[in-house]
């Protein structure tokens, strides 16, 4: 699967013997000038910016001023600040939640797919989150959640209960952010997969049902493999997905109450607009460079190595 | 491209560059090559206004640029930005490309601008116009080091609104002691109103009524010292602040889940009588329908301490001319013009709230005639925490008071961590 990319270059790559300079000189161009726009692009929007950023979170700056240099006295204080800790935690629970996203999804798939009149509906109810902007989701499910008179409390009023306010509970606000996000990522999974559902080979799904093959076996030794690829990209992009979870939580609580929703890219948000203190945002930004490095550095090892 | 416009349309201009207008040119492009046109070389320099303070008052100042230019014909160009965008904004544009005047407020937000050199020294203009006996107390809200560098605009008073026909004779009777409010929340349960309304989601609700109980239990030179980082979190007398405060939440004054609602359903609590009163400023009259606005009235807060001074809460916005921008000349006409009384009347008129000019007439309808005379007789006036205290400060305190506010017993570890925040900032 995963070899198909590079094959054509490799193909055309001229190994005999009769092919003159010229024309190796000019197997080496092509690609190269192809690349070139992306490189360029990539190396002043993203790779120097983060030079730029890791450069300014060894400074005490606000903005303006001038940058004064204190090491990695930033990072010392992040290592102490407990907004850092909640942040980070609550980082933890979006990656937690998330994860959730492609069984989720999976099942939507297989469950939209069967043929049962009115499913393919079913099918673009659940595909609808997808087209809707974060900001809308995020503006619709704080409404859901506001005490009085929201839907969530109406719903428990429904039977005699006391609403709860997810979005005032330290506890619950996270969750009940991340569930808000989790919606269209779901529909995203489910979307993946039912592409993946149709390169699935019918011969090895016929050979294992005469096999005896059924339902949840089917599903794990048949079935799933085949969707691994498919698996390995929703994954990926459920978790980068929550270290990205900036839009939600500003839209919805701005990091309330008392910072107890921030994440990090809220708090660097945060810290270096409000704050006046970028390099102490730079720092922030340096932890969330480095833990997203991290998964893109399995998935692209997952990728390349079949 | 912009960075050339100047110095091309001066060639073009005239024919002949005078070495004045070249250099003229050449500063233009250095400090406004960016967001903002800059000035070509004719009779009169264009100026650029930035205006966010996201009220009705805009359709009034486009009326009085036009009115500008027709007598002056200096051509005015008014940008109306989104009022949060704006504070962030703010300080790219004062270093990049700056207008010739910009709408902020007055406090430690003149300041920090003013020390960094971003805002104009006015005091050529305060001579000019004799600014400094018509301002009076308020130009100190606007200086920086004794020199005024902006105008003062709207001046709100806080306090705390209520309905006639809830409280107040034949009600509830308006508390006006510390053991007065505490009978009216008993009175205010009793009667199935949230004694308080709070709508605390975007934090500056909890600060502005935290003023006001700090200027109650504290004089007003050690409030304004708490306020402005010279007095320490973890003094003694501070405690008596949040003693105070802790003390009203205990007793379950404030709307409950008041962290998820934002400072307007607050106001419709109150208007739609789920609550008994509101700390705020006049502005709240936008949450009344029209017909019901005679139902909103006003009362100062109550006294804690008859040996504390009475002092007052007051938020003021203000008006400045950037100190990187070409046209200075420009900018000190429009500032005068505008700030004539007939234009600053017509301006201020529709936020409701107080003019701060001595000579003018101040607005007569019920709620300002009283808070005209609630200023006459304070000992003085504190901004609020957002506008006294430095911006980093405020980012860090006010999710601390808000925690305070719901978690009061958690009061020891809040007032260690405000006091590790001020050690940092202003140490």
């Amino acid at each position: 699967m995963s070899e198909t990319p590079r094959a054509p270059a490799l193909q055309r790559a001229p190994a005999r013997g009769r092919v003159g300079k010229r024309t190796r000189r000019i197997a080496w161009l092509a690609p190269a000038l192809l690349m070139l726009p992306g490189a360029a692009l990539f190396a002043v929007v993203v790779l120097s910016s983060a030079v730029q950023s890791l450069w300014i979170s060894l400074h005490d700056w606000d903005g303006f001023g001038g940058m004064r240099w204190v090491g990695l006295g930033n990072y010392a204080e992040l290592w102490r600040d407990p907004a850092f800790r909640v942040s980070l935690r609550n980082n933890l629970v979006w990656f937690g939640m998330f994860m959730l996203a492609p069984p989720l999804g999976l099942a939507l798939a297989l469950a939209t797919s069967q043929p049962i009149a009115g499913f393919r509906t079913m099918r673009s109810l659940f595909y609808l989150p997808l087209v809707l902007s974060s900001v809308t989701v995020g503006v619709i499910f704080s409404w859901i959640y506001v005490p009085d008179y929201g839907l969530l409390a109406q719903i428990w009023e429904l039977w005699g209960g006391v609403a709860p306010a997810p979005l005032s509970s330290e506890r619950w606000v996270t969750p009940a952010i991340a569930l808000a996000a989790l919606w269209p990522q779901v529909a995203f999974a489910m979307v993946l997969y039912m592409a993946g559902l149709t390169t699935l080979d019918a011969e090895q799904i016929g050979a294992a049902r005469i096999e005896g093959a059924r339902g949840w076996s089917l599903l794990w030794h048949v079935v799933l493999p085949q969707l691994r690829p498919v698996t390995l990209v929703a994954f990926a992009i459920a978790a980068l997905g929550s270290l990205n979870s900036f839009d939600m939580v500003s839209v919805m609580t701005k990091g309330g109450p008392y910072g107890s929703s921030s994440v990090l890219a809220w708090q660097m948000f945060e810290q270096s607009i409000s704050s006046y203190r970028m390099g102490y945002g730079a720092a922030i930004a340096t932890v969330i460079l480095l833990l997203s490095s991290a998964f893109i550095t399995l998935y692209v090892r997952r990728m390349v190595r079949p | 491209m912009s960075i050339d416009q100047p110095n091309q349309s001066a060639w073009r201009a005239g024919g002949r560059l005078s070495r004045r207008a070249f250099g003229a040119g050449a500063m233009a492009s250095l400090t406004s090559a960016g967001a903002f046109p800059a000035p070509a070389l004719a009779q009169n320099a264009p100026v650029t206004v930035i205006w966010a303070e996201g009220n009705p008052n805009f359709d009034v100042l486009e009326a009085i640029a036009a009115e500008f230019t027709a007598a002056t014909g200096t051509p005015v160009s008014l940008n109306n930005m989104d009022h949060e965008a704006h504070k962030i904004a703010i300080r790219n544009y004062l270093v990049a490309g700056p207008p010739e005047i910009t709408f902020w407020f007055a406090g430690e937000r003149t300041r920090a601008f003013a020390a960094r050199g971003l805002f104009s020294d006015l005091s050529d203009l305060y001579d000019r116009e004799g600014y400094a006996g018509i301002i009076g107390p308020y130009a100190e809200s606007v200086s920086f080091e004794d020199r005024p560098y902006g105008l003062p605009l709207g001046v709100t008073l806080w306090g705390l609104f209520y309905r006639r026909d809830v409280l107040g004779p034949g009600g509830i009777p308006l508390p006006a002691t510390w053991d007065e409010l505490l009978s009216y929340g008993e009175a205010a349960r009793a009667a199935g109103l949230d004694p308080i309304s709070m709508g605390s989601k975007e934090l500056w609700p909890v600060h502005t009524l935290m003023t006001n109980i700090s200027l109650r239990t504290l004089p007003l030179d050690k409030h304004l010292g708490l306020y402005r980082g010279q007095v320490a979190w973890t003094d003694p007398d501070v405690a008596r602040v949040f003693d105070n405060l802790g003390e009203l939440s205990r007793r379950n004054f404030f709307t409950p889940n008041h962290t998820s609602f934002d400072w307007l359903e607050a106001g419709v609590f109150l208007a739609n009588k789920e609550a008994g009163m509101l700390h705020t400023g006049a502005f709240i009259r936008d949450a009344f329908r029209p017909e019901e606005r005679d139902q909103l009235a006003f009362t100062a807060f109550p006294v804690f301490d008859p040996g504390v001074g009475r002092s007052e809460e007051t938020t003021i916005n203000s008006i400045h001319i950037c100190a990187n921008a070409p046209n200075q000349d420009g900018a000190r006409d429009f500032l005068a013009f505008f700030y004539a009384p007939e234009q600053l009347g017509r301006y201020i008129a529709p936020s409701g709230a107080l003019l701060p000019r001595n000579d003018m007439a101040q607005p007569t309808d019920p709620i300002s005639a009283q808070m005209v005379e609630s200023l006459a007789t304070v000992v003085g006036t504190s901004l609020n925490f957002d506008l006294e205290a430095n911006p980093d400060m405020t980012t860090a305190a006010l999710p601390l008071f808000q925690e305070f506010l719901v978690n009061p017993d958690r009061q020891a570890d809040i007032l260690d961590r405000l006091e590790a925040a001020r050690a940092r900032i202003y140490g």
